[in-house]
């Protein structure tokens, strides 16, 4: 490890394959160029502190999403998700740092962006019917009815029902509605499927997802669920410390790790930047970031998305690494 | 049951000028219990005060007529207990539009700070109107402004209604602190004082964000704003109301006027001194429209002060 990487400083990888950026699996109307992408969310040095003695929620954080990826916003508990997201929906305003959404202030593109919070508030006294009908008032330009009412009616919900009388999945499954009702540029997701029932989520992951490969909407996706996000996904920002660990195409971070097995010491793997050991049966198991080919008497074998995230997750000390896309323009500058 | 979906839905963008649309249709139908409860508040106090006017006042009227003051004394009483909370006397009754008037502008400052701030914040509802298009700026201005209209309206029916009952029935109250805060203190500070209520209620709510604390402290700044507007506080001591005057006079059989000879309810007294009715009025005071003029702009300037806080307190926490 070098001393540059020790310090904790965004590295960039070098080696097999440059990262690429590219997003995968879907074709899209508006294909990000590499230089210049459309942006949709930028942060720089973004920091949100709720009171003057409480540890920041964000903490200098900076990246940078370019338009039209799905990009899961994972975490642990209490890394500042639901404050990104609330702050990048024009809920919240930061403390210091700036953020910009389309390049505007949170707040400037309102109807371009749909924020699900976590907790997903709607008003009990309201029907169904009424719910959507809010919608509608409150996005005269953009309301698509008949694309809400579908999402309904595939719950077998009847428009007619109250808020207050719906069960906690059929809660969010109008939330939802309410959301991509407004057939938004920008989704803000808070946890989105957290109550759902397995085939509810599949089923409505699959609407979400293919309305969103189909407008090229961003999408900006908290969730605890791998395997959920490993579908739906192109795009990882992992948060911890109040900062992005971990930024850019699935693909791209995937192909910048390698998860080596071998007898030895994590010292022995050195040029590689090491995220993680542990003693294993056959020896030492490390995810590492390589840095040109691994040499030696190592197997090496591609990860997972959860072995990434899960090493990830487990060493919260490993230098952080976003790749040139996820990197916030005025950051990389001054690195 | 599909159709019912599309239908309202469809048809929201296209509506006639009249008709809510937007912000204004969610706020109104958010609050609609309120909305309700305020209209039934402004009809109920209405036609109790059109009944003072007319028969409710009719018995009293009768008394004065006969007795002159004496009248208005015993008419008060020999009433019996009407309902067992209230003594059914025509001077007790005149004052219980203004107690109900006061307790609804209590109501209007905690529904200013429970159900249409704190609440939508604590529960994340507010957030969710914010997530689709309204800016806060525009949701709080719209939810300030519909209350403060209908507030206004309502309450200028109600005291335009009770000044003229005043004007027609005032002369049978008696005489005392009754008539006196009665007469400075419904004009247009009536009106004023529920704004003032509404404007500190949503800055309590905005600055607390939690039903119950914002509910205690919007009760407790209006019970503050009450007790200035009713002389309660020492410093006020200076500006007490003045005294009300009323003057009373008999008239005899013939016609002419003459004081009252103090017969009190004697009849062969009242026969000895040939005196067909009595009259009985209050005399406006000079003191009226100054006082009034003076609470109004400071409870107006108050009001301004509070909506601009809660307009800057948003601003700190949200975009």
């Amino acid at each position: 490890m070098s001393s540059e990487k020790q310090g904790g400083r965004t590295t960039t990888p070098k080696g097999r394959g440059e990262l690429r950026d590219q997003p995968r699996r879907r074709s899209r109307r508006q294909t990000p160029h590499r230089g210049t992408p459309e942006v949709a969310l930028e942060a720089t040095e973004l920091t949100k502190r709720y009171s003057r003695k409480a540890t920041a929620a964000l903490d200098n954080c900076s990246f940078r999403l370019p338009a039209g990826r799905i990009s899961a916003l994972v975490g642990p508990n209490g890394a500042g998700k639901s404050t990104l997201l609330a702050l990048a929906g024009g809920l919240l305003r930061p403390t210091t740092g700036t953020l910009n959404v389309f390049g505007g202030a949170p707040g400037e593109f309102r109807d371009r962006v749909a924020y699900l919070a976590q907790n997903k508030p709607l008003y009990g006294q309201l029907t169904i019917a009424e719910t959507l009908r809010m919608g509608a008032e409150l996005n005269p330009d953009r309301w698509d009815a008949p694309y809400a009412a579908r999402i309904i009616e595939e719950g077998s919900l009847q428009p007619g029902q109250k808020i207050r009388r719906l069960s906690g999945g059929q809660r969010t499954r109008v939330a939802l509605a309410l959301a991509l009702g407004k057939r938004p540029d920008l989704m803000l997701l808070d946890e989105p499927m957290a109550d759902l029932d397995p085939l509810a989520r599949h089923e409505l992951m699959g609407t979400l997802m293919a309305d969103a490969a189909e407008r090229g909407t961003t999408v900006l996706m908290s969730s605890h669920i791998v395997s959920e996000l490993a579908d739906a996904c192109d795009h990882l920002l992992l948060l911890g410390g109040g900062r992005i660990r971990l930024g850019g195409g699935i693909d791209d971070l995937l192909a910048a790790h390698t998860l080596v097995t071998g007898r030895g010491t994590p010292a022995d793997l050195a040029p590689h930047t090491v995220v993680e050991a542990r003693a294993s049966g056959r020896g030492l198991t490390a995810l590492i970031r390589r840095d040109g080919p691994v040499e030696g008497g190592w197997a090496t074998e591609d990860p997972s998305l959860e072995e990434l995230l899960l090493a990830h997750l487990r060493s919260p000390d490993a230098p952080a690494l976003l790749t040139p896309g996820t990197t916030s323009t005025r950051t990389a500058v001054q690195a | 049951m599909t159709t019912t979906l599309h239908t309202p839905v469809a048809a929201a963008p296209r509506r006639s000028a009249l008709r809510p649309s937007g912000l204004v249709w969610t706020v109104l139908r958010l609050h609609r219990t309120a909305l309700f409860v305020w209209l039934a508040f402004v009809a109920f106090t209405a036609v109790f005060m059109l009944w003072l006017y007319g028969p409710g006042a009719s018995a009293a009227q009768d008394k004065l007529d006969a007795f002159g003051y004496a009248g208005v004394l015993l008419s008060t009483s020999s009433s019996h207990a009407l309902l067992g909370f209230t003594s059914g006397a025509y001077n007790d009754l005149f004052y219980d539009p203004g107690t109900l008037i006061t307790l609804a502008s209590f109501g209007v400052a905690l529904f200013a700070a429970g159900p249409l701030t704190a609440r939508e914040l604590e529960f994340g509802t507010a957030q969710l109107v914010w997530g689709q298009s309204p800016s806060p700026a525009r949701w709080l201005a719209t939810k300030l402004a519909m209350p403060a209209l209908l507030v206004t309206a309502g309450m200028t029916v109600l005291t335009v209604l009770y000044r003229l009952l005043w004007n027609a029935h005032g002369n049978l109250l008696i005489a005392g602190i009754g008539p006196r805060a009665f007469y400075f203190s419904v004009g247009p500070a009536t009106v004023a004082a529920p704004l003032l209520g509404l404007a500190l209620g949503a800055l309590a709510g905005l600055a607390v964000r939690r039903t119950l604390p914002a509910l205690a402290l919007a009760g407790f700044g209006y019970f503050l704003v009450n007790a200035f507007r009713t002389n309660a506080w020492p410093f006020q001591g200076r500006y007490r109301q003045p005294e009300v005057h009323s003057r009373s006079w008999a008239i005899t059989s013939k016609g002419t006027e003459i004081p009252d000879p103090g017969c009190y309810d004697d009849r062969r007294c009242l026969a000895k001194h040939d005196i067909a009715h009595f009259g009985r009025e209050y005399l406006h005071s000079s003191d009226y429209w100054p006082r009034q003029l003076l609470e109004t702009g400071v409870l107006l300037a108050l009001t301004a002060l509070a909506v601009t806080a809660a307009f800057l307190v948003l601003r700190r926490r949200t975009v």
